[in-house]
């Protein structure tokens, strides 16, 4: 579940989101749209807690976000899966060790880390690749290795920053049914893009940004 | 639960060692001129102590730090005329200890010793007087209270010469005070060196993994698991510098080792220096690698403090 109530941001003088209300209900898919700049980026920083709201309160999953301690931050983020216009692979490390992060960061055991990583590429169809390192995989590829890097542990939630941004219409819609894949099994997925042709038909709720605002 | 717990936690630990140290092999050059920088940086205090210890032994075992009275007696001095004088030096509340020796005694002493016996024969009668030596009491022991003592034993009739032996022994024990203060002012700076060696050196490849560790707080990474490969690898630096200091430091040892038993030779004093013992030597390892690990938590604290930045 996420919520926002009246959020604003603002940075130095700078109004980011001006009044930001919306409400994703527990295994819900919703798209995020508005032109670049809308705050589209600000809207999924704040519920990761990597920024703070000027005003307002954020609930993510019945956390109220400004409540949470700094030692609490880590444990929610581990329970939401975040994809990134970039990737944000980590170029030194195989296929493997960047899907296999989130999972060594929570002490798994290496066979059962290795169980659930190569689950999560096979999932995104990138299991014979998995010895690979990033720069030698397409833009599409270094895409899904980051959902499959987002899904691995298991979250409630997905979180997608133009996912499809850099992506052809091909692939762009490739990953959407992957995310649509993950939604089928009760995971809460909003995802943040511009790209209205592409969303159009398909039988999501659309939250529109404007100037600041929810529509 | 409480097992997997424990398990985990040593899991991630164990995982975080290997990380440090899979992290100084791979720059081996580099984090091999810091360890001996650091090495260098402990070596010197850590060397200055040592010195002062040798320098320390040479008091004790030749325990000759006390200051003492020579007086030389007036050749004519009869054997009742002598044992008057000892009883009454000996009551003498100032005074701690008299030794007497007589000149038959000190010229045994003095055919023994030099090559140079059949000079006495050119004498009629024996030319050496009776000494006495005395050593004044714990309290009198600064230089206003012996040069009292001294004036005053100038005086006795008896008394052909007086002389105040400030030996150089005592001389040394204030200069090993001073060194003493000396090292502790260079083992704070050069310490607080070396938490900025370490500092710095930390500092400079959190900056170059600076998006690795962003990835890795997005993905739930607590600051904790952040900071831990960090803290063994400081811990680690201060390890292997202060093995390198206590390496150099016995290097240095034996090469003085030759000059110091040459020079001993002279006084007629064999010399075995010490070198750093294991108690010392582990206490090195374990205050380099506190302080390794201080500079560690500092600098990532500072670190993890500073705001995020997501893409």
């Amino acid at each position: 579940m996420i919520e926002f109530n009246a959020v604003a941001k603002e940075y130095q003088g700078h109004t980011a989101l001006s009044n930001v209300a919306f409400s994703i209900q527990s295994g819900e898919m919703a798209f995020l749209t508005g032109h670049s700049g809308a705050g589209k980026s600000t809207v999924l920083k704040l519920a990761m807690c990597i920024e703070s709201p000027t005003r307002g309160h954020i609930h993510i999953n019945h956390h109220h976000l400004s409540q949470l301690s700094q030692r609490q931050i880590p444990q929610l983020r581990s329970r939401i899966g975040m994809i990134y216009q970039n990737p944000q692979l980590l170029h030194n490390q195989t296929v493997f060790d960047n899907v296999a992060l989130p999972l060594l960061i929570h002490g798994y055991r290496y066979h059962e880390m290795k169980r659930r990583a190569q689950a999560a590429l096979d999932k995104v169809g990138l299991l014979s690749k998995e010895k690979l390192f990033p720069s030698e995989l397409s833009c599409g590829e270094q895409q899904r290795v980051g959902i499959a890097r987002a899904v691995v542990n298991k979250p409630d939630i997905l979180l997608a920053d133009e996912p499809t941004g850099n992506l052809d219409p091909e692939l762009s819609l490739e990953i959407l049914r992957l995310f649509e894949a993950f939604h089928a099994v009760g995971v809460t997925v909003l995802i943040a893009t511009h790209d209205l042709s592409m969303i159009a038909q398909m039988p999501y709720r659309m939250i529109t940004l404007l100037n600041g605002r929810t529509k | 639960m409480i097992h997997t717990h424990f398990s985990r936690w040593l899991l991630s630990h164990y995982r975080a060692l290997c990380f440090a140290l899979s992290e100084l092999t791979r720059a081996p050059f580099g984090n091999f001129i810091t360890v001996c920088v650091i090495g260098i940086a402990i070596a010197l205090p850590l060397g200055f102590f040592i010195v002062l210890k040798n320098l320390q032994t040479v008091d004790s075992s030749w325990n000759a730090s006390a200051p003492s009275i020579s007086l030389y007696l007036t050749p004519d001095a009869t054997t009742s005329q002598v044992n008057t004088l000892l009883k009454t030096l000996r009551a003498n509340n100032h005074i701690a200890e008299v030794t007497y020796v007589s000149p038959g005694q000190g010229l045994k002493t003095f055919e023994k010793n030099t090559p140079f016996n059949h000079i006495i024969k050119i004498f009629r009668r024996n030319p050496i007087p009776g000494v006495m030596t005395v050593l004044p009491i714990l309290q009198d022991q600064n230089p206003t209270a012996i040069h009292a003592l001294f004036l005053t034993l100038k005086q006795l009739p008896l008394v052909d010469t007086a002389q105040l032996d400030m030996n150089w022994v005592a001389r040394l024990y204030d200069v090993i005070a001073i060194g003493k203060e000396i090292t502790k002012a260079l083992s704070l700076l050069f310490g607080f060196g070396v938490i900025l060696i370490i500092g710095h050196t930390l500092r400079a490849s959190l900056s170059s993994h600076i998006n690795e560790i962003q990835v890795m707080r997005l993905v739930g990474a607590t600051h904790h698991y952040i900071r831990r490969p960090l803290l063994y690898r400081g811990i680690l630096y201060g390890l292997l510098g202060g093995l390198i200091s206590w390496v150099l430091i016995n290097i240095f040892l034996s090469v003085l080792q030759k000059p110091v038993s040459q020079l001993a030779q002279t006084y007629h004093a064999p010399f075995q220096l010490q070198t750093v013992s294991f108690a010392l030597g582990f206490g090195v390892l374990f205050i380099s690698m506190l302080a390794g690990l201080i500079s560690a938590w500092l600098i990532t604290t500072q670190f993890l403090n500073q705001p995020e930045q997501a893409d």
